[in-house]
């Protein structure tokens, strides 16, 4: 579903190696959870596939399509969820809502139906109509993940989609993106809240000075050690990278 | 003290980017100075329009100081930086006071409101001190030297530069402190700052009218004869609408008391500010952060409006986001408004002179109609249509207003050309707009022949795609994405004056074009070679514009 080869990216004349010789393979079905320290290359690397920022080497490919080559049929897979709580203020969520069907090309009674169940499932109703200015964080988080699934992507790319969302939210998003998972999708996205990537993801990347330390499933990551939490793997990895760095 | 001239330069900075500029000279030199080279060539250009000013000047201010009535061109001079400085002065500082991104952060901090509000209004001042100085200071100047005055007139000259634009912004000041206080009570606060601002203008322009009719009404010869011998007499009739003119001009004619008079003015217009300030400027400026919900499920549809395709969606956001942001529907679409509200102004405001003086100019027009050709009365309508909508800063700035969001249209699946064609159709439709409501006015209140004006509209809608496209060039190939405020991104943007310059640059080759056809061609097919080649010119423009929407998008990583 996405892979990425010898992806790089570099800032200040090539001082800083914001993303270093990345190559990762996602596969279809699968939450593929990204983590990392702050400055670590996650947003960058997500930012990198989802079209914002240009790589400075390396290809993305989503769903068989080359981001560098067939750069709409890849955006037209992918559902992003930024990390910055950047949105339309001025619209209200109906119209920021339509506007997103209407781009990535969603017919009425499908949109229609797609709104009803995620307005309900994230309590949105009542300030649908609303503009998207009076929203507090939370409210502005769940608009963007409704928006990202309105056209049923793929891939579904989610940069921090914990941050502000109840506790509420946060358990039906998990369940969303195992559902939407299981439909035969894929979900990428980047967290700090290790518990949650233990629990839910069926594979873990970390990265560290824009490097992949470490991938895989939980057992792997722990390589026979058991007990060991992804807290403690994290930690470890990280340390080592950092001691050696 | 020391927290406002710390705030007072955090707002240079931030406004001017000077903070930014020392590291921008340090690690992009070559690219900084690029931009430093823009900006003086965008000077030259400006510089040239000056130029022609001080000419203009020079010319005629030998002739007032021959008849005795040379301060008569000072006064002007004051009183039209004056109400330069309140109209613009007033959408600059409801976008820089009440709609800055900082307003939160400086509003948990430990600093008094009427600190916050002094740093700002100052920072608006600076600004507006060099936007007044270019109407002022080539007048002082040709008048000084032509005058031969002494040191007094330099030192209170310098001295009247710099306090000027005090009143006018203290005025718009209040006025906005009120506005936005008031519009704290009402759920729908943007539409109520935009309307409340709109009927401000309107209502200033309508009272200017009326007080110029009531004073005109009278005039006879035995008056201008009067006024001819009495200098004094004729400046006080001028400045009647705004006494602190006055007071400037005979203070720099030595009466040292009306000089002490329109500094102590100034001042304490602006300390009355600060104190009014202290008690009303975060109820205002937090207000328009807490946007009122929407009430009940009643208004919702969830089936909505009819889907469209990305094209509709993208234009349709592009009028909402303007409509709904009071500081981009002032500085961009007002004049879609003010242009036929003006005309329309003129024919309706009291005074007999006023109403006579609009029949003088339907005579007029009746008169051009009958002797001059119908075309080439379409030539002329479409020309003053253009210049008019050419000031489209709305349409000149839709990239740099997207802002921290332009990431935004690099994740969508529709191309850059198509992005960028959705951004030309919402300038046109503010040019259209413009134009079709002025050619309204035209017919129904200056009584101009129908079809011709028609046929104009029709040339200037046709005739306008050149340079609505190759004005939006410097938006799409260099855009301001980081501001601070709204205004930043409309207002005080470069984009915006060059779009100005190119547009009337186009107009001007135009019309030397059709002043050449016409000596040797029939007006009517002076008419149709000026549609044809505007026609392939815009889609040529077109093509530049999409190609450049290309280049920017891949160049701008958000």
């Amino acid at each position: 579903m996405l892979t990425l080869s010898h992806l790089s990216k570099a800032y200040a004349k090539g001082n800083v190696k914001a993303v270093d010789d990345l190559s990762l393979h996602v596969q279809r079905g699968e939450i593929f959870g990204f983590i990392g320290p702050n400055g670590a290359g996650k947003t960058t690397t997500i930012k990198m596939i989802c079209g914002i920022i240009n790589p400075d080497a390396g290809s993305i490919c989503v769903h068989g399509h080359d981001l560098a080559k067939e750069p709409l049929a890849v955006k037209q897979d992918i559902g992003f969820v930024p990390d910055a709580g950047s949105v339309y203020e001025r619209l209200s969520g109906l119209e920021y809502l339509h506007f997103l069907a209407d781009i990535y090309g969603v017919d009425a009674q499908t949109r229609a139906a797609r709104m009803e169940k995620y307005l309900d499932m994230f309590e949105l109703q009542d300030a649908a109509d609303s503009p998207i200015k009076s929203y507090s964080r939370g409210m502005r988080q769940k608009l963007m993940l409704t928006g990202a699934l309105l056209h049923h992507p793929p891939l579904w790319i989610l940069d921090e989609p914990m941050v502000g969302l109840d506790p509420r939210a946060a358990h039906l998003l998990k369940q969303e993106m195992r559902a939407h998972c299981d439909a035969g999708n894929t979900v990428f996205f980047s967290t700090h809240v290790l518990d949650v990537a233990e629990r839910l993801c069926d594979r873990i990347g970390i990265i560290n000075h824009g490097r992949l330390v470490a991938v895989g499933t939980m057992e792997e990551l722990r390589a026979g050690e058991t007990g060991e939490s992804l807290e403690e793997l994290f930690l470890e990895l990280t340390e080592g990278e950092e001691d050696r760095a | 003290m020391s927290q406002f001239w710390r705030l007072l330069r955090l707002q240079l900075d931030q406004r001017f980017g000077l903070a930014s500029l020392r590291t921008s000279l340090r690690e992009r030199r070559a690219k900084t100075l690029g931009r430093f080279l823009l900006g003086v060539l965008v000077f030259a250009a400006l510089g040239s329009m000056v130029a022609l000013y001080v000419y203009l000047l020079s010319m005629i201010t030998p002739l007032f100081l021959q008849l005795g009535i040379g301060n008569i061109l000072l006064g002007l001079a004051v009183l039209i930086s004056s109400l330069l400085t309140f109209f613009m002065g007033m959408v600059y500082l409801i976008g820089t006071l009440f709609f800055a991104r900082d307003i939160e952060f400086l509003a948990a901090l430990p600093i008094p409101q009427r600190t916050v509000f002094a740093a700002k209004f100052a920072q608006v001042l600076v600004s507006e001190i060099g936007t007044g100085a270019l109407v002022l200071l080539p007048a002082l100047i040709v008048y000084g030297i032509q005058a031969e005055m002494g040191a007094w007139y330099w030192v209170t000259a310098a001295l009247a530069t710099l306090t000027a634009p005090c009143v006018p912004l203290a005025l718009s000041a209040l006025l906005s402190l009120v506005l936005m206080r008031l519009s704290a009570l009402w759920r729908r606060r943007d539409l109520l700052v935009t309307l409340g601002s709109l009927l401000l203008l309107t209502a200033i322009f309508a009272g200017q009218g009326f007080l110029t009719s009531t004073m005109s009404e009278d005039i006879g010869p035995a008056e201008v004869l009067l006024f001819l011998r009495d200098s004094s007499a004729l400046l006080a009739r001028v400045c009647a609408a705004y006494p602190p003119a006055q007071w400037a001009v005979e203070g720099m004619h030595g009466q040292a008391a009306m000089m002490a008079l329109f500094l102590a003015v100034s001042l304490a217009a602006v300390a009355m500010v600060f104190v009014v300030s202290g008690r009303m400027y975060y109820a205002g400026a937090q207000a328009q952060r807490e946007t009122a919900a929407a009430v009940g499920k009643a208004r919702r549809r969830r089936g909505g409006p009819r889907a469209g395709g990305p094209m509709r969606a993208l234009f349709v956001r592009e009028w909402r986001t303007a409509l709904r942001s009071p500081v981009y529907a002032l500085n961009g679409l007002l004049v879609v408004v003010l242009g036929p509200l003006l005309l329309a102004i003129t024919r309706f405001t009291g005074g007999a002179v006023s109403i006579s003086g609009m029949d003088d100019a339907v005579n007029l027009f009746s008169l051009l109609n009958e002797s001059m050709h119908p075309f080439l009365l379409s030539l002329l309508v479409a020309a003053v249509l253009l210049f008019i909508s050419c000031i489209n800063t709305a349409g000149s700035t839709t990239v740099s207003r997207e802002g921290p969001m332009f990431f935004f249209l690099r994740t969508i699946p529709v191309s850059p050309a198509r992005q960028a064609a959705a951004k030309f159709l919402f300038a046109y439709s503010v040019l259209a707009l413009t134009s079709l409501l002025m050619t309204l006015v035209s017919v129904f209140v200056l009584q101009l022949p129908a079809m011709a004006t028609l046929l104009g509209l029709a040339l200037a809608l046709v005739c306008g795609v050149a340079p609505i496209a190759l004005s939006m060039l410097p938006d799409f190939l260099r855009p301001k994405l980081a501001w601070n405020s709204e205004t930043e991104a409309i207002k005080q943007n470069m984009c915006a004056v060059l779009a100005m310059f190119i547009g009337w640059g186009y107009l001007a080759l135009l019309g030397v074009g059709c002043y050449f056809a016409l000596r040797a061609l029939e007006p009517q097919w002076v008419c149709a070679l000026a549609a044809l080649s505007c026609a392939l010119l815009g889609v040529i423009s077109l093509y530049l514009l999409c190609r450049a929407a290309r280049r920017s998008w891949r160049r701008i990583e958000g």
